[in-house]
């Protein structure tokens, strides 16, 4: 059995996949992600992460990265970088809050100070000590 | 709304929000399955003469159906939700995680609540919401 996280919105139309499991869970408290909640996983799109379900999306402030929620029930599921790299990847991230808690609870949290302009940040704590 | 709100939210795209009239003593985390997708921090208050929700919004039922949740249709934002409608005053809850100024909700106190199973109020733990987030 090869290890792998799923995540889905909650009415299932949004999907992720992670091959293998992600390292750490990143937060980080600009207006938009504190507003979801959201956690973090960066990974490239067709490697580690594969999406599917239809999205709508919204595009950042630098236009640079797509955010891409479900159009039924809300759930913010992944970010999709808008040019791929010279080495014809491209950057994602999933939303970990999709995964079921006992999958991704025990993920180191890297805080990012994004307001201060402290990035990478630092580690510190778990998932499950944000989580609820 | 006469008087100016106690506290004011907005969704990541700026199109709906809510406001509440008084500051909230505490503020719900949960763990039912739409909660903690969203990481919510509920502020709860009579609709109308509390607070409410406000812009353009889109409902999400699921389950018993009591409440409506809305979201930004433009941006997913969960901004809170309504009781549906009956006889008599409707509750609403905002969801604090949208405060315009972070800072202004930061050190309201946390009550968790078991919203899988057993759906009670867990024993505070002495967090605030800034203890929750990032
Ligand atoms: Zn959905
Ligand atoms: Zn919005």
């Amino acid at each position: 059995m090869s290890a792998a996280v799923e995540g889905s919105c909650h009415c299932g139309a949004v999907r992720w996949h992670w091959a293998g499991a992600p390292e750490s869970a990143t937060a980080c408290n600009c207006g938009l992600c504190r507003r979801a909640a959201a956690l973090w996983a960066y990974g490239w799109e067709g490697e580690a992460i594969t999406v599917s379900g239809p999205t709508r999306s919204f595009l950042r402030g630098d236009r640079e990265i797509e955010f891409h929620h479900c159009p039924t029930c809300g759930g913010l599921a992944y970010w999709r970088a808008v040019a791929v790299q010279p080495d014809g990847r491209r950057r994602m991230a999933v939303n970990l809050r999709m995964a079921e808690p006992e999958a991704v609870a025990d993920l180191p949290v890297r805080h990012v100070d994004m307001l201060r302009g402290e990035v990478p940040g630092y580690v510190k704590g778990r998932v499950a000590d944000l989580w609820f | 709304m006469g008087e100016a709100p106690a506290l004011e939210g907005r969704c990541i795209c700026g199109g709906a929000g809510w406001w509440l009239a008084e500051r909230p003593q505490d503020a719900t985390t949960c763990n039912c399955t739409f909660c903690r997708r969203f990481g919510v921090m509920m502020a709860y208050a009579e609709d109308g003469p509390g607070g409410t929700i406000t812009g353009e919004t889109r409902l999400y039922l699921w389950g018993p159906r009591a409440i409506a949740l809305h979201l930004c249709p433009t941006c997913g934002s969960y901004l809170g939700w309504t009781e549906v409608a009956r006889g008599g005053p409707r509750r609403f809850a905002a969801n604090l995680r949208l405060a315009l100024d972070p800072d202004s909700v930061a050190d309201i106190p946390v009550q968790p609540f078991e919203g899988l199973v057993s759906f009670e109020d867990l024993p505070k733990r002495g967090q605030c919401l800034a203890d929750l987030w990032a």
